[in-house]
Protein backbone atom coordinates (compact mmCIF):
# COMPACT_ATOMS: atom_id res chain seq x y z
CA UNK A 1 0.00 0.00 0.00
CA UNK A 2 1.50 3.54 -1.10
CA UNK A 3 2.15 5.26 2.21
CA UNK A 4 0.16 8.24 1.64
CA UNK A 5 -2.83 6.71 -0.20
CA UNK A 6 -5.04 4.37 1.35
CA UNK A 7 -7.58 2.29 0.27
CA UNK A 8 -9.92 1.43 1.97
CA UNK A 9 -13.17 -0.70 1.55
CA UNK A 10 -17.05 -0.04 1.16
CA UNK A 11 -17.79 -3.99 1.29
CA UNK A 12 -15.88 -5.11 -0.70
CA UNK A 13 -15.81 -2.30 -3.12
CA UNK A 14 -12.27 -0.83 -3.44
CA UNK A 15 -12.14 3.27 -2.29
CA UNK A 16 -8.87 4.90 -3.37
CA UNK A 17 -9.08 8.90 -2.39
CA UNK A 18 -6.48 10.71 -3.61
CA UNK A 19 -5.92 13.71 -0.92
CA UNK A 20 -1.24 14.09 -1.94
CA UNK A 21 -0.10 15.64 -4.80
CA UNK A 22 0.57 12.83 -7.42
CA UNK A 23 4.11 12.90 -8.78
CA UNK A 24 5.29 10.00 -11.32
CA UNK A 25 6.67 7.79 -8.91
CA UNK A 26 3.41 7.82 -6.55
CA UNK A 27 0.95 7.59 -9.92
CA UNK A 28 2.62 4.76 -10.38
CA UNK A 29 3.50 3.14 -7.51
CA UNK A 30 -0.49 3.51 -6.27
CA UNK A 31 -1.19 1.91 -9.70
CA UNK A 32 0.70 -1.12 -8.78
CA UNK A 33 -0.91 -1.35 -5.26
CA UNK A 34 -4.16 -1.19 -6.29
CA UNK A 35 -3.76 -3.74 -8.99
CA UNK A 36 -1.88 -6.12 -6.23
CA UNK A 37 -5.17 -5.02 -4.39
CA UNK A 38 -8.03 -6.32 -6.52
CA UNK A 39 -5.35 -9.34 -7.08
CA UNK A 40 -5.60 -10.89 -3.38
CA UNK A 41 -9.33 -9.92 -3.11
CA UNK A 42 -10.58 -10.15 -6.17
CA UNK A 43 -12.77 -6.94 -5.38
CA UNK A 44 -16.08 -6.80 -7.52
CA UNK A 45 -15.32 -2.59 -7.70
CA UNK A 46 -13.01 0.36 -7.43
CA UNK A 47 -13.50 3.83 -7.20
CA UNK A 48 -10.88 6.21 -7.79
CA UNK A 49 -11.75 9.64 -6.14
CA UNK A 50 -9.75 12.57 -7.56
CA UNK A 51 -12.03 15.22 -5.61
CA UNK A 52 -8.91 16.42 -4.02
CA UNK A 53 -6.85 16.90 -7.02
CA UNK A 54 -6.64 20.53 -8.15
CA UNK A 55 -3.91 19.61 -11.28
CA UNK A 56 -3.21 16.58 -13.11
CA UNK A 57 -0.75 16.53 -15.37
CA UNK A 58 -0.65 14.21 -18.51
CA UNK A 59 1.50 11.15 -16.94
CA UNK A 60 -1.06 11.09 -14.30
CA UNK A 61 -3.80 11.29 -16.50
CA UNK A 62 -2.61 8.45 -18.32
CA UNK A 63 -1.57 6.29 -15.04
CA UNK A 64 -5.16 6.84 -14.00
CA UNK A 65 -6.85 5.65 -17.25
CA UNK A 66 -4.48 2.71 -17.15
CA UNK A 67 -5.31 1.60 -13.61
CA UNK A 68 -9.59 1.80 -14.34
CA UNK A 69 -8.72 -0.08 -18.13
CA UNK A 70 -6.80 -2.92 -16.29
CA UNK A 71 -9.24 -3.46 -12.99
CA UNK A 72 -12.26 -3.50 -15.82
CA UNK A 73 -9.54 -6.60 -17.32
CA UNK A 74 -9.52 -7.97 -14.17
CA UNK A 75 -13.28 -7.87 -14.16
CA UNK A 76 -13.39 -5.51 -11.26
CA UNK A 77 -16.03 -2.69 -12.33
CA UNK A 78 -14.06 0.72 -11.97
CA UNK A 79 -14.83 4.47 -12.12
CA UNK A 80 -12.85 7.53 -11.69
CA UNK A 81 -14.77 10.40 -9.71
CA UNK A 82 -14.78 13.94 -8.79
CA UNK A 83 -12.63 15.61 -11.76
CA UNK A 84 -12.52 19.19 -10.97
CA UNK A 85 -13.38 21.57 -13.64
CA UNK A 86 -9.88 23.33 -14.39
CA UNK A 87 -8.56 19.99 -14.27
CA UNK A 88 -11.40 18.21 -17.04
CA UNK A 89 -10.72 21.70 -18.99
CA UNK A 90 -6.89 20.94 -19.01
CA UNK A 91 -7.02 17.44 -20.36
CA UNK A 92 -9.24 18.70 -22.52
CA UNK A 93 -7.23 20.74 -24.25
CA UNK A 94 -4.44 18.46 -24.65
CA UNK A 95 -6.60 15.99 -26.28
CA UNK A 96 -6.73 13.41 -23.27
CA UNK A 97 -10.46 11.91 -23.43
CA UNK A 98 -10.16 9.24 -21.12
CA UNK A 99 -13.14 7.72 -23.22
CA UNK A 100 -12.99 4.36 -22.33
CA UNK A 101 -13.45 4.60 -18.77
CA UNK A 102 -16.22 5.10 -16.64
CA UNK A 103 -16.19 8.89 -14.97
CA UNK A 104 -19.09 10.13 -12.25
CA UNK A 105 -19.27 13.50 -10.27
CA UNK A 106 -18.71 11.78 -7.31
CA UNK A 107 -18.61 8.93 -4.77
CA UNK A 108 -22.17 8.33 -4.56
CA UNK A 109 -22.75 8.34 -8.66
CA UNK A 110 -19.88 5.97 -8.55
CA UNK A 111 -20.92 3.30 -6.78
CA UNK A 112 -24.02 3.77 -8.52
CA UNK A 113 -22.44 3.82 -12.27
CA UNK A 114 -20.48 0.33 -11.05
CA UNK A 115 -24.04 -0.56 -9.63
CA UNK A 116 -24.37 -0.68 -6.04
CA UNK A 117 -26.33 1.96 -3.93
CA UNK A 118 -26.32 3.11 -0.81
CA UNK A 119 -29.45 2.45 1.67
CA UNK A 120 -30.67 3.58 4.43
CA UNK A 121 -31.64 1.05 6.98
CA UNK A 122 -35.17 0.68 7.16
CA UNK A 123 -36.60 1.25 10.54
CA UNK A 124 -38.22 -1.98 12.53
CA UNK A 125 -41.54 -1.78 11.22
CA UNK A 126 -40.93 -1.31 7.60
CA UNK A 127 -38.28 -4.33 7.78
CA UNK A 128 -41.22 -7.54 7.80
CA UNK A 129 -42.52 -5.93 5.17
CA UNK A 130 -40.16 -4.25 2.87
CA UNK A 131 -36.79 -6.19 1.45
CA UNK A 132 -33.83 -3.94 0.57
CA UNK A 133 -33.62 -2.99 -3.04
CA UNK A 134 -30.75 -4.78 -4.81
CA UNK A 135 -29.47 -2.83 -7.91
CA UNK A 136 -29.78 -5.32 -10.95
CA UNK A 137 -25.59 -5.59 -11.79
CA UNK A 138 -23.82 -8.68 -13.49
CA UNK A 139 -23.14 -9.73 -9.54
CA UNK A 140 -26.07 -9.75 -6.91
CA UNK A 141 -23.51 -8.05 -4.35
CA UNK A 142 -24.59 -5.92 -1.56
CA UNK A 143 -22.91 -3.62 0.57
CA UNK B 1 22.13 75.34 -29.34
CA UNK B 2 20.22 72.74 -27.00
CA UNK B 3 17.54 71.33 -27.84
CA UNK B 4 14.44 70.84 -25.55
CA UNK B 5 12.58 67.33 -26.04
CA UNK B 6 8.96 67.52 -26.04
CA UNK B 7 6.74 64.63 -25.01
CA UNK B 8 3.65 63.84 -26.29
CA UNK B 9 2.39 63.51 -22.65
CA UNK B 10 2.79 66.74 -21.76
CA UNK B 11 0.97 68.16 -24.63
CA UNK B 12 -2.13 65.98 -23.65
CA UNK B 13 -1.53 66.61 -20.24
CA UNK B 14 -2.23 70.59 -20.88
CA UNK B 15 -5.21 69.83 -22.78
CA UNK B 16 -6.78 67.25 -20.35
CA UNK B 17 -6.31 69.70 -17.54
CA UNK B 18 -9.72 69.72 -16.78
CA UNK B 19 -10.85 65.74 -16.95
CA UNK B 20 -8.50 64.10 -13.64
CA UNK B 21 -7.64 60.30 -14.47
CA UNK B 22 -9.84 58.88 -11.74
CA UNK B 23 -13.04 59.83 -14.43
CA UNK B 24 -11.41 57.94 -17.05
CA UNK B 25 -10.76 55.19 -14.89
CA UNK B 26 -13.60 54.93 -13.60
CA UNK B 27 -15.11 54.87 -17.64
CA UNK B 28 -12.90 52.24 -18.14
CA UNK B 29 -14.40 50.60 -15.28
CA UNK B 30 -17.88 50.43 -16.00
CA UNK B 31 -16.80 49.47 -19.72
CA UNK B 32 -15.08 46.64 -18.57
CA UNK B 33 -18.15 45.96 -16.01
CA UNK B 34 -20.80 45.96 -18.63
CA UNK B 35 -18.59 43.47 -20.76
CA UNK B 36 -18.99 41.03 -17.69
CA UNK B 37 -22.55 41.53 -17.26
CA UNK B 38 -22.89 41.28 -21.06
CA UNK B 39 -20.69 38.06 -21.24
CA UNK B 40 -22.62 36.76 -17.89
CA UNK B 41 -26.19 37.58 -19.38
CA UNK B 42 -25.03 35.81 -22.55
CA UNK B 43 -24.51 32.66 -20.39
CA UNK B 44 -27.10 31.94 -18.57
CA UNK B 45 -26.75 28.29 -17.01
CA UNK B 46 -29.97 27.19 -15.90
CA UNK B 47 -30.58 23.69 -13.39
CA UNK B 48 -33.90 22.62 -15.22
CA UNK B 49 -34.17 19.30 -13.10
CA UNK B 50 -32.48 17.83 -10.25
CA UNK B 51 -28.95 16.94 -11.84
CA UNK B 52 -29.64 18.81 -15.11
CA UNK B 53 -28.44 21.72 -16.20
CA UNK B 54 -29.57 23.92 -19.98
CA UNK B 55 -27.41 26.54 -21.31
CA UNK B 56 -28.98 28.82 -23.99
CA UNK B 57 -26.35 29.43 -26.28
CA UNK B 58 -27.30 33.03 -27.66
CA UNK B 59 -24.77 35.13 -30.36
CA UNK B 60 -21.61 33.68 -32.08
CA UNK B 61 -19.57 31.47 -30.55
CA UNK B 62 -16.54 31.90 -30.60
CA UNK B 63 -13.62 30.60 -28.69
CA UNK B 64 -13.26 33.34 -25.89
CA UNK B 65 -16.92 32.53 -25.57
CA UNK B 66 -17.09 28.48 -25.94
CA UNK B 67 -14.12 28.82 -23.23
CA UNK B 68 -16.21 31.24 -20.46
CA UNK B 69 -19.16 28.50 -21.50
CA UNK B 70 -16.96 25.66 -20.93
CA UNK B 71 -15.55 26.90 -18.07
CA UNK B 72 -18.82 27.87 -15.87
CA UNK B 73 -20.80 25.17 -17.07
CA UNK B 74 -18.85 22.33 -15.74
CA UNK B 75 -18.26 24.81 -12.27
CA UNK B 76 -21.85 25.21 -12.40
CA UNK B 77 -21.98 21.44 -13.04
CA UNK B 78 -19.34 20.55 -10.12
CA UNK B 79 -21.62 22.77 -7.64
CA UNK B 80 -25.18 21.12 -8.48
CA UNK B 81 -23.64 17.78 -9.30
CA UNK B 82 -25.50 17.66 -12.19
CA UNK B 83 -25.55 14.89 -14.64
CA UNK B 84 -26.63 16.24 -17.95
CA UNK B 85 -25.99 19.04 -19.79
CA UNK B 86 -27.95 20.43 -22.48
CA UNK B 87 -26.20 22.60 -24.94
CA UNK B 88 -29.14 24.97 -27.15
CA UNK B 89 -27.75 25.55 -29.99
CA UNK B 90 -30.85 27.44 -31.43
CA UNK B 91 -29.76 31.31 -30.59
CA UNK B 92 -26.24 30.48 -32.59
CA UNK B 93 -26.36 32.07 -35.87
CA UNK B 94 -23.60 30.65 -37.90
CA UNK B 95 -22.59 27.32 -37.38
CA UNK B 96 -19.26 26.05 -38.57
CA UNK B 97 -16.16 23.61 -37.74
CA UNK B 98 -15.06 25.90 -34.69
CA UNK B 99 -18.33 26.01 -33.41
CA UNK B 100 -18.60 22.36 -33.84
CA UNK B 101 -15.21 21.45 -32.42
CA UNK B 102 -15.62 24.19 -29.40
CA UNK B 103 -18.86 22.09 -28.90
CA UNK B 104 -16.82 18.91 -28.84
CA UNK B 105 -14.47 20.18 -26.70
CA UNK B 106 -17.10 20.86 -23.83
CA UNK B 107 -18.67 17.49 -24.51
CA UNK B 108 -15.58 15.97 -23.71
CA UNK B 109 -14.96 17.83 -20.06
CA UNK B 110 -18.18 17.28 -19.17
CA UNK B 111 -18.19 13.31 -19.92
CA UNK B 112 -14.96 13.93 -18.35
CA UNK B 113 -16.76 14.71 -15.40
CA UNK B 114 -19.24 12.26 -15.19
CA UNK B 115 -21.50 13.91 -17.01
CA UNK B 116 -23.55 13.81 -20.38
CA UNK B 117 -24.06 16.05 -22.99
CA UNK B 118 -27.34 16.82 -25.23
CA UNK B 119 -26.75 19.41 -27.97
CA UNK B 120 -30.10 20.74 -29.11
CA UNK B 121 -31.56 23.30 -31.37
CA UNK B 122 -30.35 22.05 -34.48
CA UNK B 123 -32.47 23.93 -37.34
CA UNK B 124 -32.58 21.98 -40.79
CA UNK B 125 -30.46 24.41 -42.11
CA UNK B 126 -27.63 23.77 -39.62
CA UNK B 127 -27.90 20.04 -39.90
CA UNK B 128 -27.24 20.51 -43.50
CA UNK B 129 -24.46 22.22 -42.58
CA UNK B 130 -22.60 20.09 -40.59
CA UNK B 131 -23.33 17.38 -43.27
CA UNK B 132 -21.93 19.82 -45.81
CA UNK B 133 -18.55 20.44 -43.90
CA UNK B 134 -18.44 16.62 -43.08
CA UNK B 135 -18.31 17.31 -39.29
CA UNK B 136 -18.76 14.27 -37.19
CA UNK B 137 -20.88 14.73 -34.56
CA UNK B 138 -22.06 11.18 -33.38
CA UNK B 139 -20.04 11.37 -30.02
CA UNK B 140 -23.08 13.86 -29.45
CA UNK B 141 -26.57 13.43 -28.55
CA UNK B 142 -28.62 15.21 -30.32
CA UNK B 143 -31.88 16.69 -30.07
CA UNK B 144 -34.58 18.95 -32.31
CA UNK B 145 -35.66 20.87 -29.44
CA UNK B 146 -34.56 21.62 -25.65
CA UNK B 147 -37.75 19.75 -24.82
CA UNK B 148 -37.01 16.75 -26.05
CA UNK B 149 -33.13 16.90 -24.67
CA UNK B 150 -35.24 17.00 -21.18
CA UNK B 151 -36.77 14.11 -21.86
CA UNK B 152 -33.76 12.20 -22.81
CA UNK B 153 -31.85 14.00 -20.11
CA UNK B 154 -34.69 12.46 -17.62
CA UNK B 155 -34.21 9.12 -19.14
CA UNK B 156 -30.92 9.19 -19.02
CA UNK B 157 -31.00 9.63 -15.07
CA UNK B 158 -33.19 6.69 -15.00
CA UNK B 159 -30.99 4.64 -16.60
CA UNK B 160 -28.24 5.28 -14.55
CA UNK B 161 -30.35 4.74 -10.99
CA UNK B 162 -29.60 8.85 -9.65
CA UNK B 163 -31.79 8.68 -6.75
CA UNK B 164 -31.24 10.88 -4.20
Amino acid sequence: MTPQIPVLNIGSVLLVSIHVELNDRVAIALKTSILERIEETWAPGLIIDITALGVVDSFVARVLNETVQLAEIMDTRAVLVGMQPEVAVTLTEMGLELEKINTAIDVEVGLEKIGYRLMPIASHAEQNTQQAEEVHANRSHRI
Amino acid sequence: MARTRVNAGDANESANINKPDTELQRTKNRLAQANKDFDDLSVPIMTVWDGVLAVPLIGTLDSRRAQETMERALLEMSKERARVLILDITGVPAFDTMVAKHLLQIATAVRLMGGECILTGITPATAITIVGLGLDLAKLNTRPTLAQGLQLALKMRETQGLVR
